[in-house]
């Protein structure tokens, strides 16, 4: 009898350590390329026995999953509102800030193009298809072909955000499925313009403007135009998994990850 | 999980009765994400809401809250958001002064045109209204006050309607830059910066609300974020109080603020000092709009003000300071087409809030109050409660007042039980009590 109680607890036990899902939610920018590959780092480097659950919904996903206890990460491409931090406090839940990386968007134009530079205001103009040949802005005279993230892409909507005053595309606009295809259509488009994120900035055949006079290079993440520090938040006693993947990701090796992946280390700045 | 069924049946009960087609457990699905995926894996944000029958939310709460939201989706490029908004707060207040015993019921045979069900309980706030979202970067948002008893004013036809309470229109291309025009509530000090549904008291300081200018015409403009860490609003108002918007017949009110986050330099979760100005051309002004279901407010009888607010929070701890100073107006006023003699003393006021969460939900709130002013009765006893006591000195030149409370939080602030008691002595006047309250305050 003994040993079936004894079976049966350790079992017990078993299934519920196996139950531990380290749950991270929020931010698409940080949860569709860079988090799982920092999760595959995490683990290759002796953390098998966690288990990950990563959903990238937006950022306005990961407080409600903090305060209700279904997330213990939260990713977020901005800093947590006031409304948000009180709601997660009410429910016992007090978050604490952990910026993980910059987040550059570039705009790159065919290599051959004339043009050196942009202001926002011109960038603007062409997103929104105010300004529809490059004559208009000093460029040699054509059409101006839009490339642009899918509508499903977190970055499409952060591009209008960030860079559109939150107006629409132009119907005309080309709907890519990422930054390795838009630039590979503004490669071979001389009349083309679209925008990737930093690790596609130097795709050959394209090159990457300054914006008001700021170079889209690592250094500049923090005066640069579109650029903005990306965020884990988490409780303020995180539980022993989220304490050490967060760990991991401030480590040299999880930094490291971070640049190969196209974003910019806290650290390097 | 009862629970969750209830919640379910209500919304399917609300959604029968719209005729419209029900999904009432649907969530937005979870995207699993794979390592080395190359591009960017989002949901498609589906269009949600009351009108569409889809509930989104991870709790209970969360789908029956959603239920205010009529339609939601961030992908329409015409209209985001539908929602209806609003707050209902009702409150019971028992107190003692060196006068005798006095409760709701004294306040409202003092006059007050406002709900009591009963003679106990006071309908503090009803405010109803809808909360839209537009072209990516157009709000149209306002509510009106509800009178719920349908017997405040004096006039023929009671109505639920009582006043538009706020109802503006906002352009916000970015965090840095919005303006809006139409009618709000005036905020000068941090404590009046902070909705009614999230103060963390019963009512606001003595100080707070003898200079606060109520719910005025106007346009601004507000930002922050700037250099990552400075904020401002500035906003130009027509005086008058008045039931819907103003006749710009009674001066101009001018509102500057300035504030500095310096969160990350001291290492706290917020840290925000801010600054605000407020200019009012005509002091202790009164419309004369006769309105027999709606008495027009005075304007604070103070040409210029001032206030230095701090707001901190970390972790389970929080702390709210403001230090105001109103300038007393000495000349005349137009009060409802009469001029009237007025001679407001300077007045400065220090009102300290700090709190502290003593468990999941549970809030310890303290505050203490010290207003004093440069006159004789330059200070009023605040009309809820402790001017509806006996005292027939209502006036004096210091107010001092320490309060401590216990809130409950059942869903956040849209959902929660407060208690509290306050002791407040005026002094130069006559009141030295305390007063008990307690109530339920309820917001979507």
């Amino acid at each position: 009898m003994k040993t079936i109680i004894s079976l049966l607890t350790a079992a017990a036990l078993v299934s519920l350590a196996g139950a531990q899902t380290l749950s991270i939610k929020g931010s698409d920018t940080l949860g569709a390329k860079l988090v799982p590959q920092l999760k595959e780092a995490f683990m290759a480097a002796g953390n098998k026995g966690v288990k990950f659950e990563i959903a990238a919904e937006g950022s306005s996903t990961a407080f409600p999953a903090l305060a209700n206890g279904t997330a213990q990460i939260g990713m977020s491409s901005r800093k947590i509102k006031d409304d948000e931090r009180t709601f997660c406090r009410t429910k016992g839940v007090y978050v604490k800030e952990h910026p993980v990386c910059h987040d550059m968007i570039c705009v790159i134009v065919n290599k051959n193009s004339p043009l050196t530079k942009l202001t926002k205001d011109q960038v603007a103009k062409i997103f929104t298809g105010q300004v529809k040949d490059w004559s208009e802005i000093g460029g040699a005279p054509g059409k101006i072909s839009i490339y642009t993230r899918n509508t499903s892409s977190g970055t499409y909507r952060d591009w209008q955000k960030l860079a559109m005053g939150g107006r629409d595309y132009p119907s005309s606009s080309l709907k890519m499925a990422g930054n390795e295809q838009i630039a590979q259509e503004v490669a071979k488009n001389k009349s083309g313009i679209g925008y990737v994120g930093l690790a596609y900035s130097k795709t050959p055949g394209t090159k990457a403007l300054p914006v008001d006079g700021v170079e889209p290079v690592a250094q500049n993440a923090r005066k640069y135009a579109y650029a903005r520090l990306c965020y884990f938040y988490a409780p303020d006693k995180p539980n022993a998994d989220a304490d050490a993947f967060m760990k991991f990701v401030e480590s040299p090796a999880g930094q490291d990850i971070v640049r190969k992946v196209g974003f910019i280390p806290v650290k390097d700045l | 999980m009862q629970n969750n069924k209830s919640v379910h049946r209500f919304q399917l009960a609300v959604s029968l009765l719209g005729c419209l087609p029900v999904l009432a457990v649907t969530t937005i699905p979870e995207v699993p994400v794979h390592a080395g995926s190359a591009e960017t894996i989002a949901t498609e944000s589906g269009a949600t809401g009351l009108l569409l029958g889809k509930f989104p939310g991870a709790s209970a709460f969360d789908k029956a809250w959603s239920v205010f939201t009529l339609y939601k989706n961030d992908n329409n490029q015409i209209l985001q958001e539908f929602s209806l908004q609003g707050r209902f707060q009702i409150q019971y207040a028992d107190g003692h002064s060196n006068d005798g015993h006095f409760d709701i019921q004294d306040y409202k045979n003092n006059g007050h045109n406002e709900s009591v069900w009963g003679d106990r309980l006071e309908v503090r706030r009803a405010y109803f209204g809808i909360k839209t979202r537009w072209f990516q970067n157009w709000k149209l948002e306002g509510q009106i006050d509800v009178d719920t008893d349908g017997l405040d004013g004096a006039g023929p036809g009671h109505t639920l309607y009582k006043d538009i309470y706020d109802l503006y229109l906002t352009y916000a291309p970015s965090d840095a830059f919005n303006i809006s025009i139409g009618k709000q509530e005036i905020q000068l000090p941090r404590e009046q910066e902070i909705s009614s549904k999230e103060i963390l008291t019963f009512e606001r300081s003595q100080s707070a609300n003898m200079m606060h200018p109520g719910n005025l015409t106007g346009i601004w403009v507000n930002g922050k974020g700037i250099g990552e860490h400075w904020l401002y609003h500035f906003g130009i108002y027509g005086n008058d109080q008045v039931r819907e918007f103003s006749n710009f017949n009674g001066g101009t009110l001018v509102l500057g603020k300035i504030g500095y986050d310096y969160s990350s330099q001291a290492g706290l979760d917020s840290a925000i000092v801010s600054f605000r100005y407020l200019h009012n051309s005509q002091p202790g002004f009164k419309s004369a709009e006769i309105d027999p279901n709606y008495a027009a407010p005075t304007s604070p009888a103070f040409s210029d003000s001032i206030c230095l607010s701090n707001d901190l929070i970390q972790g389970r701890f929080g702390l709210t300071t403001d230090l105001l100073y109103g300038f007393g107006y000495h000349g005349n006023a137009n009060q409802a087409g009469v001029t009237k003699s007025i001679n407001q003393p300077d007045v400065f006021g220090i009102n300290v809030i700090p709190s502290y969460f003593i468990a999941d939900g549970l809030q310890l709130v303290g505050r203490v109050q010290f207003a004093t002013s440069a006159g004789a009765d330059g200070l009023s006893l605040p009309s809820r409660y402790e001017g509806s006591s006996q005292t027939t000195d209502k006036k004096g030149n210091t107010y001092t007042s320490l309060y401590a409370g216990l809130n409950y939080y059942i869903y956040g602030h849209k959902l929660k039980i407060m208690n509290g008691i306050e002791y407040s002595r005026l002094g130069g006047g006559d009141y030295d009590g305390y007063t008990f309250l307690s109530g339920l305050r309820f917001a979507f």
